[in-house]
This record gives structure tokens, sequence and C-alpha cells, in this order.
């Protein structure tokens, strides 16, 4: 058997599917009378979390708002040019310095005269970068090392608690500061590697007590008592079931990662210019403040924006997937 | 208990020398030598240069230099800035700022997050849960700086009615950053407190208590609050240190002189000494928090001491 933590993400989602199969019947009953109480088609053999949270979500208007949100900002992260015609680094005229909106440039000029609405929109590819591989990387390595602490326990599992204790114990902004002081040239991955390094223990904390407290059940005993590897047990019985607390979380800190990444580039130890980063766009808006409000505004919106679609997108899934807090 | 706490203060030790010696590793790993860039493009004597990397220890190996630190430190020595100024000059010249604008934000996240969630949590589903609903989430999915920013512009600029920057006018200068630097917390509590009341309101007790005929004001004051507040109680009192952290952001957008500034500056400028000594003293800070919490939590909850 492959070491679990190797090929998570495919096997995540075969696990995902072959759910019910694993026997988990309180979930199947719980879906069931949820299908039957709403009068949904009984037809729908596989009534598995996911699924029901699916069809649970698709009716709730705070997810598809930020789900919409986010699938447009994501197509602006990947082609910003389908947008606006105009290059963000060039054409600038310092003749045109903070030159407000208007009809035809609607988010105005910058300091350096350039056009506002380009800079922005650019920006969003940054922002998303760092929030996407900060939540892969402390995804994979809590959940990776959450399970190992919680399957196995013993002295492992001591030696990460105290590993995310000392972690905890450094206030986040305070040592990302430190940390990215170190070094010369920051890029999206430099950024997204130190909030992995603040950030995994809490993913950590989530995984082990989900896994603590799947590894008790009935079906996990069943599944050994046929002769499953501890590798195979994690992997399609653990995985799946203690996976949704995770996904919840994660959805709600890619948002928080994005407004750090901005702080800390705000701070002047996040991206470097000539990055487009609305952390940097902000911090430059700073001192004219008072003349020219919409360079804070308009990188600042788009920012609002951002963390709020996926902190709407995380409530709406918390509310699907865990039908204890409805 | 005795037993609890004697386990929760040994468990303090391997965590306070982890992060310290983290942190010095860091702040020391940084590629360039210090002394060298104390004098800018002029040529130092040789004789200086080895003169003050002896009295930093900077030609020891990195754990003797971090055991030395400790061992002064142990003694209330927190070490000379480059500048031959002690730290422990500078953070008690910065310090204070910091703990003022914390408090201040304490107190706000405590007492208008309590106010709010118990508001909403007693009226579940009414207009005013509905808005501290809303205005949480707003709050939460407003980075602290961009607030900060608008607060500046609206409030101190257009209004007038505080101080943009600076700490010249005593009280009035830390109640806008103290109410930024509050805001993220402040949602959390108001959330926090919301849930729990909510939940506990469904427990047996509260309708035993209603059944045996108390009044409502006994039956959420005396039953229903006090036990949904444990959770928001660990939560304030770990926030403590995370304020003083973040204080850092606050401290930069409204320019108070406190140590956020200062540890900003000396990251940026190689100063060592000065990183390390204010660093050290906030994960103290954070480190202690921490710890009270969970003393505390056991005297709330008894049900802790015996895991």
């Amino acid at each position: 058997m492959s070491n679990p933590t190797d090929d998570r993400p495919s096997e995540g989602l075969v696990a995902t599917t072959a759910q019910p199969r694993s026997g988990d019947t309180k979930n199947l009953a719980t879906a069931s009378q949820i299908t039957g109480a709403a009068g949904g088609d009984m037809s729908l053999r596989e009534a598995s979390l996911w699924s029901d949270a699916w069809r649970q979500l698709r009716k709730n208007p705070f997810f598809v708002v930020s789900a919409l949100l986010i699938l447009v900002l994501v197509i602006i992260a990947i082609a910003p040019g389908l947008f606006t015609d105009v290059d963000p680094r060039k054409g600038c005229s310092l003749s045109k310095s903070r030159v407000r909106p208007s009809a035809e440039h609607w988010f105005g000029y910058d300091f350096q005269g350039c056009d506002y609405f380009a800079r922005v929109l650019y920006g969003t590819r940054n922002s998303m970068m760092v929030g996407l591989l900060t939540v892969i990387g402390t995804v994979v390595l809590g959940c990776g090392l959450g399970m190992i602490a919680g399957f196995y326990g013993g002295w492992l599992d001591s030696i990460i608690a105290r590993l995310t204790d000392v972690i905890f114990g450094i206030p986040t902004v305070l040592g990302a500061i430190v940390v990215l002081n170190l070094f010369r040239e920051r890029k999206a991955w430099t950024v997204a590697l130190v909030l992995v390094l603040f950030g995994w223990p809490t993913t950590l904390r989530l995984m082990r007590s989900s896994v603590l407290s799947i590894k008790e059940m009935d079906y996990v005993a069943a599944a050994r008592a046929m002769g499953a590897s501890n590798a195979r047990i994690l992997r399609l019985h653990i995985l799946p079931n203690a996976l949704a607390p995770v996904i919840v979380y994660s959805t709600i800190a890619l948002g928080g990662y994005i407004a750090t990444e901005a702080a800390l580039s705000f701070l002047g130890v996040g991206l470097q210019l000539p990055a487009i980063s609305w952390g940097l766009m902000i911090d430059v808006a700073q001192p004219h403040i008072q003349n020219s409000p919409h360079l804070l505004l308009f990188p600042g919106a788009f920012l609002v924006v951002t963390v709020l679609s996926f902190i709407l997108m995380g409530d709406a899934l918390r509310d699907a997937l865990d039908p204890k807090l409805r | 208990m005795g037993r609890y706490v004697l386990r929760r203060l040994l468990q303090v030790i391997p965590v306070f020398i982890g992060a310290t010696f983290l942190i010095f590793w860091m702040v020391y790993a940084i590629p360039g030598d210090p002394i060298r860039a104390l004098s800018g493009d002029r040529p130092q004597s040789a004789a200086v240069m080895r003169t003050l990397r002896e009295r930093y220890n900077l030609d020891d190996p990195l754990p003797v230099q971090y055991g030395k630190y400790m061992g002064n430190l142990a003694k209330g020595d927190f070490g000379r800035a480059f500048s031959g100024r002690e730290v422990s000059d500078i953070m008690k010249q910065r310090f204070p700022v910091t703990i003022r604008l914390t408090l201040w934000a304490f107190l706000f996240e405590a007492l208008f997050g309590l106010i709010a969630g118990v508001l909403a949590g007693l009226r579940r589903g009414s207009f005013l849960d509905n808005l501290v609903l809303v205005t949480t989430t707003a709050v939460v999915a407003i980075p602290s700086f961009v607030l900060g920013f608008v607060a500046q512009l609206t409030l101190g600029l257009k209004l007038r009615w505080f101080p943009i920057a600076g700490i010249q006018n005593g009280t009035k200068s830390y109640i806008l950053p103290g109410l930024i630097l509050a805001s993220l917390s402040l949602a959390f509590v108001a959330r926090l407190t919301r849930t729990s009341l909510v939940e506990n309101l469904r427990n047996d007790y509260v309708r035993t208590a209603r059944a045996k005929g108390l009044p409502t004001r006994l039956v959420i004051g005396r039953h229903a609050l006090r036990n949904s507040l444990i959770p928001v109680v660990t939560f304030l009192g770990i926030d403590i240190g995370s304020l003083m952290g973040g204080a850092i952001i606050t401290e930069g957008i409204f320019n108070l002189p406190g140590v956020g500034g200062e540890v900003f500056r000396a990251v940026r400028t190689q100063e060592g000494p000065i990183v390390v000594g204010i660093v050290t003293a906030l994960v103290l800070v954070f480190i202690l928090c921490n710890l009270v919490v969970d003393i505390l939590y056991a005297v709330l909850d008894p049900r802790i001491r015996y895991e």
C-alpha cells in the first residue's frame, strides 16, 4: 500500500464517492431523512454527505453569490486581459498622475499615471496565488501530520503537539515579518511559504481531533476486522470523513490569507514592486488618502469583496456539511 | 487541580525555549554582517569590529549565542542594541504605548462583543440578530488596515472627531486605533457569545430552571449566561497576546510609537538584539496568557482537569 500522504487529492475524490459503501450509517440515515423531508426525488441512490451537501448548497443564495464572485475573480486572475485592453505597466504618463475616475477610465489613474482599473484587475492574480498556495500547503501539511498524530498517537503525537505549540507561541504577523525579512526577493510563493509555516498548526489540530473521534467509529473497526491495512483505513475511511471541518476552515482561511498578504505587502515585507498587488497599491495610496481617496478605495474594495466571498462560501459549506449546526 | 497546574507549567518551558530559539535563529540567520552594516559604506577598523563581535557573541555558534542570551535574560538583562543602548531601556519607552493600545482594544472587544453577542443570542432570528450577523461578517471581511484607513478618512479627516495619528491627544488618540485593533476580535467575540448562548438556552437545565419558576432574569443571568461565557472568556484571554502581536499594523497606520514600529524598524535595519528582545517579551506575554487561560478554564469547567 502506498503512503497515504502521497496521492491524496485523487484518492480523496474517489473516496468521496465510495463513502456510502464504507458503512457510515449515521450519515446515510440523516441524508435520506433530509431528502425525504424535503420531498426530493427518492430515486437518488447516492445520498452521501457530499451529495446531500451539494443539493443544499445549490439552494443557498449566499453560496451561489459567493461562488459566482469567486469564479469571476478566478477568471480575472487567470486572464485579466479579457476585461481590459490596457497593459497595466505601459502607457503610464506622469501628467495623468492621480487623475480622478472618469467614464473612460473607471478607476482613474494611479500615482505614476497608469490606468488604475487595469492595475487593480492585474493585482487579482497575486492575491489569489498567495491564498491558494497557502491553503494547499496548510492542507497537505496539516492533514498529513494531523492524520498521523491522531491515528497513531504515542510519541509521534507528542512531538507534533509540541511543535504546534511552539509555532502557536509566536504571534503570526510578528513571526511573518521576521521570516520574510530573510528573503531578498519575495514572490507570491515566498509569502505563501511563510504563511504556511505559521498556518499549518490550526489545520493539523482540526484534522487531529476529527481523526481521533472517527477512528473509534464502528465502520473503522469493521474495516479492520476485514483485514484492511492502516494505510487503506486512513485513505478510504478516515480521510474522506474527517475532511469536512478542514474544508470549511480552509475556505474561510483562504480569505484570511489574502488579507494577510495584503497587510504584509502594505507593511513592506510582502510582495515587492514592480509586482502588482492590492496591498502595495494601498501602501502607495496611504499618503494621498486625503486628495485621492480612489487610490485606496478601489484596491480596498476588491480586497474586501474577495475576502468576503471566501468567508460566505465557508459559512455556507459549514451549514451544508455540519447538520448539527443547523 | 495542583497536578494539572504543575503539568501545564512544565509544558510551558519547552514551548518558550522552542519559540524563542526559532525567533533567535531566524533573526541571526539573515545573510550579511550586522556589525559591518552599522557603519554603512565607510570602512571600519578591524579592532572595533572584533570588539563588537565579541561583545555580542557573534563569533560563537548559534546555540551557544542563544544559551548566553537566555542566561542573561534569566537575570533580567535583555542585552544592548548595537547602538549601545540597553534594549530594556527601549522597551520601557515603547511598551507603555502598546500596552495602553492593547488594553483599550481589549476593553472595546469585551464590552461591545459581549453586548452584541448576548443581545443577538437572546433574540435569535430577530432584526438585531441579523444586524449583528451582517456587521460581524463585514468586519471580518474588511482587513484591519483598510478599515483603519477608512476610519481615518471619515471619522478623522472628514468629521474631525478623532486625531488620526500620534499620541499627543492623550486618551483620545487611543480610541480610534483601539477600535480598529479590536474590530476583528470583537466580531469573533460577538459571534462566539451568540452561538454559545443559543446552544445553552436549548439545554435541559435551562428548561428546568424555567420550570421551577425562576424569573427570566435569573434563568439567563445565573444559569445560561454563566455557562455560555466559558468559551468567550478563554477566547478573550488568548486574544490579549494576539492583540499585542497584531498591534504592529495598527501602530503603523496611526503612527503610534509602540513596540510594533520599533520591531519593524529593527527588523529592516538588522538590529538583532532589539528584535529578539521585543519578540521574546511578546512571546512570553503570549504564552503566559495561554497558561492563565488554561488554568482559568480548569477552574471554570471542572471536567477539564480529569482528562
